[in-house]
Formats: C-alpha cells, sequence, structure tokens
C-alpha cells in the first residue's frame, strides 16, 4: 500500500534534471589541505559575502611568532570563549610538537583539522577555525555557545503536580536535563547532523544497558538516510524518521517534558533532540502512550486511574459522538428511547438542514473558534473563545440553525478532545471525526462502522519503529495492562513495559508494603505520647 | 516485505502470530452471518432438539481439524498451495490452487453479500447493494493487504469489538421456557444429519488452517489454540440456539428470517433502544475479519507465483469478489447462491484435506523426500 502510495507521489514530483544542480555544500577538495595562502583563498572565496563571518589574519607576535588565520561566526560565539580559544592556539604552537592539540587545550575542546570541507563545516557550526602559517597546520577550537532563552515552564503540557521546566531549544540545555536527571554511565548520547542546509544538530540518546539495540540501530540508521534541506522541528523530523509518514498518527512520542523524556528512556525508548527545537521524540511509541502524562505518576493511584479511563472515553467520545447523533437522528431513529423522543424533536423542530449539514455547520464553526483562540495572543483568545463560544451557541439555537443537543454533543467532543494530553493525537483525533461525520451522514451507523474499521486495519498496520502500535491491547500483552487504562500501585511495577523489549525487565525489587521502613510500636507511641505530656 | 530478497521461512516469521492470535483467529473466521438464521435453520431440519447437531457438527469440526493438523505436520514449513504443488506437480497443482483461490473468493462474496443483505432488511431498506457491498470492500482489502499479522491481529481486535453481544443474550434468558426444550433426547436421525449439514456452513473457515499454519509462531500449541478456537465458537453457536429454541415456540421460530437478530430486538437500554441496529453495524467486524481472511488465502495462491509482490497479488481478486458479490440480484437468488456456497464450503473443509492427507499417504515417497530437500538448502542458505 505504502508502496504504490510512494509510486505516485514519484510521478506525480517528477520533475526534468537541471544541468547545474545546486550543492547545498561547496565542493572542496578532498582529502589533505592545501597551502595556507590558498586556504586562506578558499575562504574568503566561500565566504566572502557575509558579514556576520569574521575573518583576520593576524600579524606574527599577535598569537604566535608567525602568521595566524582566524575565522569565526560572530553571533555564534562569544568574546570571552574567543579570547581563550587564542590562548590555547598559542599554549598549542608554543608546545612541542609531540603533544596532542587536546592535551593542551584545558577544557576547550580542540582539533586538528585535515581538509577544508571539515573546516568550512566547523566554522558554520560554530567552530573557531585557525590556519598557522609556520606549521601549516589547521585548528579547529569549539567556541559555540549561541544566546539561548532560559528554562521556562512548559506552556504546551501543562500538569499540576510534577515538576514545571521544559526542555529549550538550545541542545546543550536540554542535553544537560536530562543528565541531571539521569546520573548513570549507561545513557549514552550521540550526536548527528541532518538536513543538507541546516545541519542541525541532533542528539540520540538511550540507556545501552536497556535499549534494544535494534530501535538504537534503526533510529541512527533512519537520521543518517535523511536527504532533505532542513528539520526545524521535533515534529517534522518526526515525520522524516516515520515508518509510514502517510498515517494521520504520530509514531513517535513528542514531548518538552524532562521527567516523561527520563522515564521513556528508562523504559527502554531511544530519544531525540534536536538543536532548534524544544521538543524531545522518543519511540517506539505506542498508541495508549499518547493518553498518559507523567502527572498520573505523581498522583495517587486511583485518581490517576480514573483519570486515564476518563481519557479513553474521551476519545471515544470526541471522535463519535457527533457521528453517532447524525447516524441515529438522519436513519435510526428507532433506536432513540421514547423518553428521549420528545426532547429531541422539540429541538430539532425548528431547525432546517438534514442532521449532517447542522452537524458539519457547528463542528467547522468550533474548530474555527478554536484554532483563532489559538492563534490570538492568550488574553484576547480567551474573549474569543467565550464570546464566540456562547454567543454563537445561543445564537445558533434561538436562531433554528441548530439543535440544542447538537450544540452539547459538539462541545462536549470538543472538549473531550482537549483531554488528550498530546496535542498532535488529539489533533488527528479531531480531524478523523470529520471523516466520520461524513460517513455516518451518507450511510448511517453501517458507515461509522465501516470508517471505523478502517481506524482499526489502519492502527493494525501501523508501526512505529518496527513496534506494533496497538500494544499491549492488540497483540495482548496482560503483563502491561496494569499501566495502560488503569495505574496500578507503585508495588505492581516490577517489571517494565515489555512493547519497548527492555533488555533488563526487571524495573524495582518487589516491595513489600505489608512492612514499611520504620512503624512506630505501639510502645513508643504510647511513651512519645508520655513525653509529650 | 519491504526487501523482496526475502527467504521463505523469514517471511513467515516476519509475519507470524502468536497463540492468542491463533485462537481468535479460528474464531473469527468461522463466526461470519451464518449465525443470524441457525437456529431457524436447525429447529426447520430437527424441531426442538436442534442444538444437538451444533455439537455434532463441533465434534466434526475436530475432526476435521486433527486431518489438517496431520497433512500440516506431514509438509513442515508448506502451506497449502505449496502442498498442492508437491502432490500433484507444478500444474496440476496449480489448477487446483486456482480452484481453491476461487473457493476463497466464493466464501469471501457469499459473507459479505449475505452480510450486506442483512444490513439492507434491517438497518436500509431503499439502498443501492452495490454501494454498500463497494463500501464494505474497502476494509476487506485493506485488512487482507496487511498479511497474516494484520490479521491475526485484527481477529483480536475484532474477538474484543464483539464479545460485548454475548451480554444481549442475558435479557431473552430471562423469558426462556424450559418446557420448549422437552423432551430432550427426542430426535430423527435424519433431520438431525440434515442439520448438522446446515451448521456445518457456518462452521466453515478452519480449513485456512492449511494456509495460515507456516505463519504459526509456535506450532506445537497450535492445534491446541485452533482447537479451543472452534470449541469456542460452537459453544457460541450453542449458547444462541439454546435461547433461541427456548425463547420462541417451535412454530414461531420457523416463521422468522434471522431469529437471532430478532432476540437483540427486544432488548432496551436506558440509553439505547433497538440494540440490534447497533449489533448489526458492529457485526462488521466479524464479516471484514472472515472475507479479508477468505482473500488474503485467495492472493496467497497469486503470491506464491512470485510474481507480484503479495500486497498487490491480493489485490487482484478484489474484482472478482465485488463481480461475485454483487451477482445475485434478489433474496431468492442469494438464497440459492447462499446454498451453492454453503456445500461448496461444507465439502471443501472436510474432504479436501482428508482427500490430500489420502493423497499423501497413497504416494508416500514424494511427499515425505522433497520437504527433506526443502528444509537442508534452508539450512545451508541460513
Amino acid at each position: 500500500m505504502i508502496r504504490f502510495l510512494q509510486k505516485i507521489i514519484k510521478k506525480i514530483h517528477h520533475r526534468p534534471s537541471y544541468d547545474t544542480p545546486s550543492h547545498a555544500m561547496p565542493n572542496f577538495s578532498k582529502g589533505s589541505l592545501d597551502s595556507y595562502e590558498q586556504n586562506i583563498q578558499t575562504f574568503h572565496r566561500t565566504f566572502d559575502d557575509s558579514i556576520d563571518i569574521v575573518m583576520r589574519e593576524l600579524p606574527p607576535g599577535m598569537i604566535t611568532d608567525s602568521k595566524v588565520f582566524v575565522a569565526y561566526i560572530e553571533p555564534l560565539c562569544p568574546v570571552e570563549l574567543i579570547d581563550s580559544a587564542f590562548s590555547a592556539i598559542s599554549a598549542l604552537t608554543n608546545t612541542p610538537s609531540n603533544l596532542r592539540p587536546d592535551e593542551v587545550s584545558g577544557a576547550l575542546d580542540i582539533k586538528a583539522l585535515d581538509s577544508m570541507e571539515e573546516a568550512s563545516l566547523l566554522l558554520l557550526s560554530g567552530w573557531t577555525i585557525f590556519f598557522i602559517k609556520r606549521s601549516n597546520k589547521t585548528y579547529a577550537v569549539n567556541t559555540y555557545r549561541p544566546p539561548a532563552r532560559g528554562i521556562d515552564r512548559s506552556e504546551t503540557e501543562s500538569v499540576i503536580l510534577g515538576p514545571q521546566e521544559s526542555f529549550t531549544e538550545s541542545l546543550q540545555t536540554s542535553l544537560s536535563i536530562l543528565r541531571r536527571r539521569i546520573k548513570s554511565p549507561h545513557l549514552k548520547v550521540k550526536l548527528q547532523q541532518v538536513g543538507k542546509y541546516s545541519q542541525a544538530f541532533a542528539a540520540i540518546a538511550y540507556l545501552d544497558n536497556l535499549a534494544q539495540k535494534e530501535y538504537v540501530d534503526s533510529v541512527i540508521e533512519r537520521m543518517s538516510n535523511i536527504e532533505v534541506d532542513s528539520v526545524f522541528d521535533g515534529g517534522n523530523l518526526a515525520q522524516v524518521l516515520d515508518d509510514n509518514p502517510f498515517s494521520p498518527f504520530p509514531q513517535f512520542h513528542m514531548t518538552e517534558r524532562p521527567e516523561r523524556i527520563t522515564s521513556h528512556l528508562l523504559d527502554g525508548k531511544v530519544a531525540i533532540f534536536l538543536e532548534g527545537s524544544p521538543f524531545g521524540l522518543t519511540g517506539p511509541a505506542s498508541f495508549i502512550e499518547f493518553f498518559q502524562t507523567s502527572e498520573d505518576y505523581s498522583n495517587r493511584w486511583v485518581s490517576a486511574s480514573v483519570i486515564r479511563t476518563l481519557r479513553i472515553v474521551g476519545v471515544v467520545i470526541s471522535i463519535s459522538l457527533s457521528a453517532l447523533y447524525v447516524a441515529v437522528v438522519t436513519y435510526h431513529y428507532q433506536m432513540i428511547p421514547n423518553d428521549m423522543v420528545v426532547s429531541l424533536t422539540e429541538s430539532r423542530a425548528r431547525v432546517p438542514f438534514p442532521p449532517l449539514y447542522e452537524t458539519l455547520l457547528m463542528e467547522v464553526t468550533i474548530e474555527l473558534l478554536r484554532e483563532a483562540g489559538a492563534r490570538l495572543p492568550t488574553k484576547v483568545g480567551q474573549t474569543i473563545g467565550i464570546v464566540g463560544g456562547i454567543v454563537l451557541g445561543q445564537a445558533a439555537v434561538s436562531a433554528g440553525f441548530a439543535s440544542n443537543i447538537l450544540i452539547i454533543s459538539v462541545a462536549l467532543s470538543t472538549i473531550a478532545s482537549f483531554i488528550t494530553p498530546s496535542y498532535i493525537m488529539s489533533g488527528a483525533l479531531r480531524a478523523l471525526r470529520f471523516y466520520l461525520i461524513l460517513l455516518a451522514g451518507f450511510f448511517g451507523l453501517y458507515g461509522l462502522f465501516i470508517g471505523i474499521l478502517m481506524i482499526a486495519i489502519h492502527f493494525l498496520h501501523l508501526s512505529s519503529l518496527g513496534a506494533p502500535y496497538l500494544t499491549p491491547m492488540v497483540p495482548i500483552r496482560l503483563s502491561d495492562w496494569k499501566d495502560t487504562f488503569i495505574r496500578a500501585p507503585s508495588p505492581f511495577m516490577i517489571f517494565r513495559p515489555t512493547n519497548n523489549r527492555p533488555r533488563d525487565t526487571k524495573r524495582q525489587s518487589f516491595q513489600d508494603p505489608a512492612t514499611p521502613h520504620a512503624i512506630p510500636t505501639d510502645q513508643s507511641i504510647d511513651s512519645g505520647k508520655g513525653d509529650e505530656s | 516485505m519491504k526487501k523482496e530478497p526475502v527467504s521463505s521461512a523469514k517471511f513467515y516469521a516476519l509475519n507470524s502470530i502468536d497463540f492468542t492470535q491463533t485462537m481468535f483467529f479460528v474464531q473469527s473466521v468461522q463466526i461470519g452471518v451464518g449465525l443470524f438464521s441457525l437456529p431457524r435453520l436447525v429447529s426447520e431440519e430437527a424441531g426442538h432438539s436442534g442444538w444437538i447437531a451444533i455439537l455434532i457438527a463441533g465434534l466434526i469440526t475436530q475432526l476435521s481439524v486433527l486431518i489438517i493438523f496431520v497433512l500440516a505436520r506431514r509438509f513442515q514449513g508448506l502451506d497449502l498451495y505449496g502442498i498442492i504443488n508437491r502432490l500433484f506437480g507444478r500444474w496440476v497443482g496449480s489448477l487446483l490452487g486456482f480452484c481453491f483461490a476461487l473457493y476463497c473468493i466464493l466464501i469471501a462474496a457469499d459473507v459479505s453479500r449475505s452480510y450486506i443483505e442483512v444490513v439492507q432488511q434491517w438497518l436500509f431498506p431503499a439502498s443501492s447493494k452495490a454501494l454498500f457491498y463497494s463500501l464494505l470492500l474497502m476494509p476487506i482489502a485493506y485488512c487482507a493487504v496487511g498479511g497474516a499479522r494484520v490479521l491475526g491481529r485484527f481477529a483480536v481486535l475484532t474477538f474484543f469489538a464483539t464479545v460485548w453481544m454475548v451480554l444481549l443474550l442475558i435479557v431473552p434468558l430471562q423469558e426462556v421456557q424450559t418446557d420448549y426444550y422437552q423432551p430432550i433426547f427426542e430426535f430423527g436421525w435424519s433431520g438431525l444429519m440434515r442439520a448438522t449439514y446446515k451448521v456445518s456452513a457456518s462452521m466453515v473457515g478452519f480449513e485456512l488452517m492449511l494456509v495460515i499454519y507456516p505463519f504459526i509462531q509456535n506450532k506445537k500449541k497450535a492445534l491446541l489454540a485452533t482447537s479451543i478456537g472452534i470449541w469456542s465458537t460452537t459453544l457460541f453457536y450453542l449458547a444462541v440456539v439454546l435461547v433461541a429454541i427456548g425463547f420462541y415456540s417451535q412454530d414461531q421460530i420457523k416463521m422468522i428470517v434471522s431469529p437471532t437478530l430478532t432476540l437483540f430486538k427486544i432488548v432496551m437500554l436506558p440509553l439505547a433502544e433497538r440494540i440490534e441496529h447497533f449489533g448489526i453495524s458492529t457485526w462488521s467486524f466479524l464479516v471484514v475479519s472472515t472475507a479479508a481472511t477468505y482473500l488474503w488465502a485467495a492472493g496467497r495462491f497469486v503470491t506464491q507465483l512470485k510474481r507480484w509482490n503479495p500486497a498487490f497479488s491480493t489485490l487482484l481478486f478484489v474484482p472478482l469478489l465485488f463481480l461475485l458479490g454483487v451477482y445475485p440480484r434478489d433474496m431468492a437468488m442469494l438464497a440459492k447462491f447462499e446454498e451453492i456456497a454453503a456445500m461448496i464450503g461444507s465439502a471443501v473443509s472436510l474432504f479436501f484435506p482428508l482427500f490430500l492427507l489420502l493423497v499423501a499417504i497413497l504416494f508416500r515417497k514424494r511427499a515425505e523426500r522433497r520437504p527433506q530437500e526443502d528444509e537442508s538448502k534452508g539450512a545451508e542458505a541460513s
């Protein structure tokens, strides 16, 4: 199926090839470096038109006793760092040549280069490049420290209980948050650059004693096979890595909450961070994980379980309630109980449209309001929501555009779609609602069920990094059910979820709830009381 | 399936189905639309003792499953088409295989078309059959394209999506009259046999074990899983028929076309009445599961010719499925069509494996040598 679609896309996108394909990186002579002057010439030729790239030739005596050419990108490198880079280079050139550059550099990252391609790549990545005339050597010092925003509260995934910090656009900050939370030598971080033009840094993090090697390799392989101009966001990157890019459903979990990613890593998943995106991706993801939050684990298990069940009910309501209304009112009015018929007919008596149009009208209105609220600044957005929602809804009913019961069903399904914690998932489900409404409008309950069947079969076809999407429901993994629809109390959480096939399955030793750590005996309580009085 | 050169053993391993999936697979392929009219069929032939026919049909099915497993174990690692090719050579084997594929399409068309007929009678009296039928073909084709893996998982999903309907039996169960069963063992053998024959049409589906067998992960427990599957189907049928016989009088039950659905009609929930509308729609899961599996089984015939990729091979049969489904124009024609399909179905599912086994025993040498060669080849390759 996918292959067929790909074929079509190839046909659509067929273009005559042009004679001079433009390359993201200019062609450098690969392999060895040229002479000092030629290198400078190449650099000038390549980077001359940009004012932000600083290229200077320093006379002998400034750093060392020979001419030194230095190049860096000013906005990416703070002055102090460049200064210390200068002193590192001066120390390096004054030491005996048998020392490797990293032996004298101190804390700075320093590299001896052997190709111009590498030099220009590193320059663009924020390193400072030095050509030294006397020894005809080239060094690069890592002076990359771009301005970044501080760690902030998570706006898109807010929780009431639990840590409030979130990842930021800076990869360094994100990794520092991660390291702070997992102090284990098993946490491995690999770096890759993605995008022909963006060359954005992406970090692949995993715990090597937990994550299945297949998944790690698969992520690394997919990352290195990416051939796009740029990736600018986690969601964007996920769609390049997906198993099935045609699916409406996300196949990677995307979150900006550190504790969420931490727990995913500890479940044996692989995480991907992208420079420039505050969202981390984790995979393999399963459908049910999009309905879990880290709050569930901070909360007591009963309330967490109730909320989880509620979310699943919310999904069912949000995708099928309006469609069910259309189907029942149009074709299957026999299904409506006697007592309800009266109120339903009353409210529908004045409506001039068939239920399908009526429902589509209100659904589109609600989506318009939602989108308008999301685009506008917060304060105006709230006004739009309240005024639009209440005024429009009330007016639609009194004008006879829509029935009261429909307004309830539309509002309920919209609210229900908002309790899905993952924004991408809730968007996907909301979009499917229209498809189901149309099917229900044309073919009644039968059409609705054909639509649901198509979605269900699509779920079965889906996989995330090769792992089935619908676990632990299908295929059945009964041991994982303790952490899907409900959240069992923590003594039950002995084993990790099996979906990620963690290499070490045991999460915690069995805690016997009967013998907590230090129970005060009756005597000590008595004596304590005695002391008080 | 992503990369072209996959050895058959690895292909089977990549698409394998596990124990629970095998269990639900058998069950969901067996249960189709036959259940709707089952109580009437058995009562017409065997009166109030018709339920015994279901047990007998279950026993016969178990026997047939045993034959299938003897056959499948004999040709370890081969599916039905492979076995036929081994037994009869390439040309006759291909012809027979093609006939089996046609049979699969016939059953798939029969099930889906009968379902559309029920949908039309109960939900949409004035609708276009061809349109509704082609709508149903979409999930069927999409499911079949996914191969054994998706089919196995879909069977599990189908079970969970439809198992709640058993609860609907509780309401008519409260109004069961025990006198209707008495005298319990009063039956004529010929009537009972005819009833068993009628039931066997609803039992058809287990013969696909021959096609799915190489995909089963744990081959040692496959027989157990299959047996659990067929017996849960049998017991489910038995429960429905028992309730129906106790609920209706014998004169009444013979007048109703789909007694099972009429049973559901009396259920009234505070939130919804006429729950059978919902039930019939949900039944599409079972129909899609059955029809998609048959479509896939037919597609396996083209797949093993190794000319096209599995998905395309399966889709090749969809036009035929469509034409066969829209061919019967009215109820009478459909009844005839169903009758023929039922006859062919029970004949194929019972006697075809037996026939193959007999041939295999007769030409013992030929059958046993080749798979061993194949195994050694596989060992060398890996």
